[in-house]
């Protein structure tokens, strides 16, 4: 009988990333699309880089800053009494540090469409920033929004080489279904290998479907 | 509303500086070619304009000191804006279009929302989409929006300059009557002096990021004069009620609601204050054409202050004695060659110029 250990991890890792994937790059997203700093292709690039390294060299120097000889591996030693390495908060880093430019692109393409007039004029009319944002940008941006969540949770959920190399493969901790797949063929589990297989391929049919039809409902008006 | 305004701002290349101390009561039109800063100006006094340095005092209010870091935020300004285009926010309908600032508008005491409707003709179109609407529709409910956020102040950026002359001339009358009816310091960025002269009682002219200069237009001045009339064929289809006419040389547009062929003379009558005077070229910007004229002379008497102008390649001597003449280029002289701009379409009075000058009301 096939335990489901690796997919509730999976789950709650992606989760939790596109949680705070959203709240780092919503922000992130608004300055780029705003700002004409001469910095910003320099942040664009930074940003992107993860798109174009291999996992492996993104989890090596993740791992680097992870271990407990590091600066910040130390301090959160000493903070949480645990290691950054090997654990569920590692992998967490790791996914949304990973998976950061597939929910910055959308919505930075998203809010420069909308562009800055609308929430303007809702500022003058008495519209706090905030509250702007919120009440005009958000909901014009909404299709960008949701690319950008369904992008970084379906990236997480599929991701496998940085999680391998920060997380190793620790049942329960750091084992998501991509290496749960990889370790059952490593194996020769096949039966297991096919059932975790099938349920990736369902999930992110369903997924890339979902995305589309809300497309088509809701057609980027402005 | 006295308005205390030092401010620089600069964008790029582009420096608007401007030190004026005005009383505004009524309207107030800000005048001047494309480029010249009027745009950057509004954006400075409502406080969109980030890079604006200086001082900006509103009825002994600081809304912007530099030196002291003030800098009012724009929600709390109540200057109401109505952009070139109006614009509709697309996810809402009209009624949540038009309760947008007014939920937002604290304790200020605003106009009141069934008399907005009445007075603007919008109680049909609440349940709309936004962007359902016409241009007429929603450059109306975009007012609407703005007077319902009880602003302080209005700011008017071209409101009728995207607009084709039918349009306009449904838009304006609406205008006139809010203005009448809110009893709100206006101001009204415009390049059509006709659009402006009826209403205001102040005129800033803006050139080159810079105030040349302040008029005060009193009631029994504002002009009534016989406007020019000139032979022009017509060389363009009409498009959009507007076609394109050579007079002499030199190419104009004129509104054309007469199903006139190209190839066939009018009569066109140009209103004086409709034309501006200029020494160059900057008229390219201005898409309604201009005729080089030549100075013949000049008039300093305070009463009856203003140029006369002989339109080249037709020899017609015309008096251009408008009070706001010369004030763009004011080092004008005899037998110079400067340009008539016309701010907005000239009008067809007649067909065919020997079958005598049906001439239309004004």
């Amino acid at each position: 009988m096939i335990d489901f250990d690796s997919v509730w991890l999976t789950l709650r890792l992606a989760f939790f990333s596109t949680l705070i994937l959203m709240l780092l790059a919503t922000p992130l997203a608004y300055w780029l699309a705003r700002t004409d700093a001469a910095i910003k292709p320099l942040v664009e690039a930074v940003t992107a880089l993860p798109l174009v390294l291999p996992p492996t060299v993104l989890g090596f120097y993740l791992l680097i800053l992870f271990s407990p000889n590091s600066h910040i591996g130390s301090m959160w030693v000493e903070a949480t009494g645990q290691t950054l390495s090997f654990s569920f908060t590692g992998i967490l880093i790791a996914s949304v540090v990973h998976s950061l430019p597939f929910a910055v692109q959308p919505l930075q393409a998203s809010l420069e469409a909308v562009g800055q007039r609308p929430e303007e004029l809702a500022r003058s009319l008495g519209a706090r920033p905030l509250d702007a944002f919120l009440s005009i940008t958000v909901p014009m941006a909404r299709r960008g929004f949701l690319t950008a969540a369904v992008l970084g949770f379906a990236h997480t959920v599929g991701e496998f080489g940085v999680i391998l190399m920060v997380g190793g493969n620790i049942p329960g901790r750091t084992r998501v279904i991509s290496i749960d797949i990889y370790t059952s063929v490593e194996t020769l589990d096949y039966s297991r290998a096919h059932a975790l297989s099938i349920l990736m391929l369902c999930f992110s049919f369903v997924v890339l479907l979902l995305v589309f039809v809300v497309n088509r409902r809701y057609p980027i008006r402005t | 509303m006295q308005l205390n305004i030092n401010t620089e701002t600069r964008l790029g290349d582009f420096v608007l500086s401007v030190d004026e101390s005005v009383h505004v009561s009524g309207v107030m039109a800000l005048l001047g070619p494309s480029g010249s800063g009027k745009t950057t100006l509004l954006r400075t006094l409502c406080g969109l304009e980030r890079r604006a340095r200086g001082l900006i005092r509103v009825d002994g209010e600081a809304w912007l000191n530099t030196a002291r870091k003030i800098c009012l935020p724009v929600h709390r300004r109540g200057v109401g804006m109505m952009f070139q285009t109006p614009y509709m926010f697309p996810h809402m309908s009209v009624r949540g279009n038009l309760l947008y600032g007014w939920r937002r508008k604290e304790q200020r005491e605003g106009p009141d929302l069934d008399t907005v409707l009445d007075v603007l003709d919008l109680g049909h179109l609440l349940d709309n989409r936004g962007d359902q609407l016409s241009g007429g529709e929603r450059q109306r409910a975009a007012l609407g929006r703005t007077l319902l956020s009880a602003p302080r102040m209005l700011l008017l950026d071209e409101p009728l300059s995207a607009q084709d002359p039918r349009r306009k001339s449904e838009i304006l009358p609406y205008l006139k009557r809010t203005i009448g009816e809110f009893d709100l310091p206006v101001i009204y960025v415009s390049h059509a002096v006709d659009e402006v002269m009826t209403m205001a009682s102040h005129v800033l002219h803006i050139h080159d990021g810079k105030i040349q200069a302040a008029d005060r237009i009193e009631a029994e001045h504002r002009p009534e004069l016989e406007p020019l009339l000139v032979k022009a064929r017509q060389h363009t289809k009409t498009n959009d009620g507007l076609a394109k006419f050579s007079v002499g040389g030199s190419e104009i547009v004129a509104e054309s609601d007469l199903e006139a062929r190209p190839g066939s003379m009018v009569l066109l009558a140009i209103d004086p204050s409709n034309m501006l005077v200029s020494t160059e070229s900057e008229i390219a910007a201005l898409n309604a054409g201009s005729l080089p004229c030549t100075i013949r002379a000049i008039h300093e008497q305070k009463q009856a202050a203003g140029i006369t102008l002989e339109l080249n390649g037709n020899g017609k001597l015309f008096r251009f004695s408008h009070p706001l003449a010369g004030r763009a280029s004011p080092e004008l002289r005899v037998g110079q060659l400067v340009f008539l701009t016309l701010a907005r379409p000239a009008r067809i009075v007649g067909e065919r110029s020997g079958s005598g000058r049906r001439q239309s009301a004004m």
